[in-house]
C-alpha cells in the first residue's frame, strides 16, 4: 500500500504549502488547497477498503482539475500555484500505481506453487 | 527552491553566478511562459517519477505488470532525451554552465547506463515486449494481448508463454 501512503504524505504537503510559500493569509489559496488535500487523503484512505480498492484512480481526475485550474487561474502562475501544478503532476504518476504495487497481481498470487513459479524461479 | 524564492542563492563551487544565470536565463523564462512551471521543477518531478515507477512492481513485473515496465521505459528514454537537450541548451543557447545541472545530468547518464545493462530496466522492457509479442503471435487475439498488457492471467497463453520464459530473450 505504499503508493497510498505516498499520496497521503503528498496531501499533507499540499495542505501545508501555503505556510511554506507565505500565503497563509490568503483564504482563496488556503481553503481550496485544504479541501483538495482532504479529498486526496480520503481517496487514498478509501483504497484500503476492499470495496473501494480502486478509489485512488479517482485521484487522476482531482489531479487533472488541480493542474488545469492552477495553470490558468493566474498567468504566469506564481510559486504557490506552480507548487500545486507540480503536486498535480506528481499525483498523476502515483495514483496510477495499484495498491499492491510491490507484489504480483492477485491472479498470479493465487498460484504460488504452480508451474509459473517453477519457470520463473 | 531558488526559482520559487524559498532560498536566496544557488550553491555553485565552480561557475560562480553561472547557475543563477542559467536558471534565470531568457530560455528558462520562455519555457516557464509556455509550461507554467519552471523547468527545474519539471526536472525534479521527472526524477521523482522515475524513482516511483522504478519502485513499483515485483521482481517479475515484466510479466505481471507489463504496462508499468513499458511506461517506465518510455519515461527513461524521454527523460534522457530532455536531459541531453537541456545541457545542450546551456552550452549553445545560454552560454553559461550550471554545476548542479551538470551533476544531475551525469547522475542521469549513469542511470541510463544501468538501464541499458542486462539486469535492469531496459532488459525488463525487452522481455515485456517479447512476452507480449509471443502472446500476440500464438493467440492473434487483441483481447488476450490487452489482458496480458494489464497483467491478467489467462490459460490460453500459459503454455506458449512458458516456452518463451524458459529461454533467453535476445
Amino acid at each position: 500500500m505504499w503508493p497510498r501512503v505516498v499520496e497521503m504524505m503528498t496531501a499533507v504537503s499540499l495542505a501545508l504549502s501555503p505556510f511554506m510559500f507565505r500565503a497563509q493569509s490568503d483564504p482563496v489559496i488556503v481553503w481550496p488547497g485544504s479541501r483538495i488535500a482532504l479529498a486526496i487523503a480520503l481517496l487514498a484512505g478509501a483504497s484500503y477498503w476492499p470495496w473501494a480498492r480502486q478509489a485512488h484512480l479517482s485521484m487522476l481526475l482531482v489531479a487533472v482539475g488541480l493542474i488545469v485550474w492552477e495553470r490558468f487561474v493566474q498567468s504566469p502562475p506564481p510559486p504557490i500555484h506552480q507548487n500545486h501544478i507540480v503536486v498535480g503532476l506528481f499525483l498523476l504518476i502515483v495514483a496510477l500505481l495499484p495498491n499492491d504495487a510491490s507484489q504480483p497481481t492477485g491472479q498470479w498470487r493465487d498460484d504460488p506453487a504452480g508451474r509459473w513459479s517453477v519457470v520463473l524461479g | 527552491m531558488f526559482r520559487w524564492g524559498l532560498i536566496d542563492s544557488v550553491w555553485d563551487p565552480f561557475f560562480g553566478d553561472g547557475s543563477a544565470r542559467v536558471l534565470k536565463s531568457g530560455t528558462a523564462e520562455k519555457m516557464y511562459g509556455i509550461l507554467g512551471i519552471h523547468d527545474a521543477a519539471l526536472g525534479t518531478l521527472a526524477y521523482l517519477g522515475d524513482a516511483i515507477r522504478g519502485s513499483g512492481g515485483s521482481p517479475h513485473r515484466w510479466q505481471y505488470r507489463p504496462w508499468l515496465v513499458i511506461l517506465f521505459g518510455i519515461d527513461m528514454i524521454s527523460l534522457g532525451i530532455v536531459s541531453v537537450l537541456l545541457v545542450s541548451a546551456q552550452a549553445f543557447l545560454v552560454g553559461e554552465w550550471c554545476f548542479l545541472c551538470l551533476v544531475t545530468t551525469v547522475i542521469y547518464l549513469i542511470l541510463v547506463y544501468w538501464a541499458w545493462d542486462k539486469n535492469w530496466a531496459w532488459y525488463e522492457v525487452r522481455v515485456s515486449l517479447a512476452f507480449l509479442r509471443l502472446v500476440w503471435k500464438h493467440t492473434s487475439s487483441k483481447r488476450l494481448l490487452w489482458r496480458a498488457f494489464w497483467g491478467y492471467r489467462e490459460d490460453a497463453f500459459d503454455e506458449n508463454a512458458e516456452s518463451l520464459l524458459s529461454r533467453e530473450v535476445r
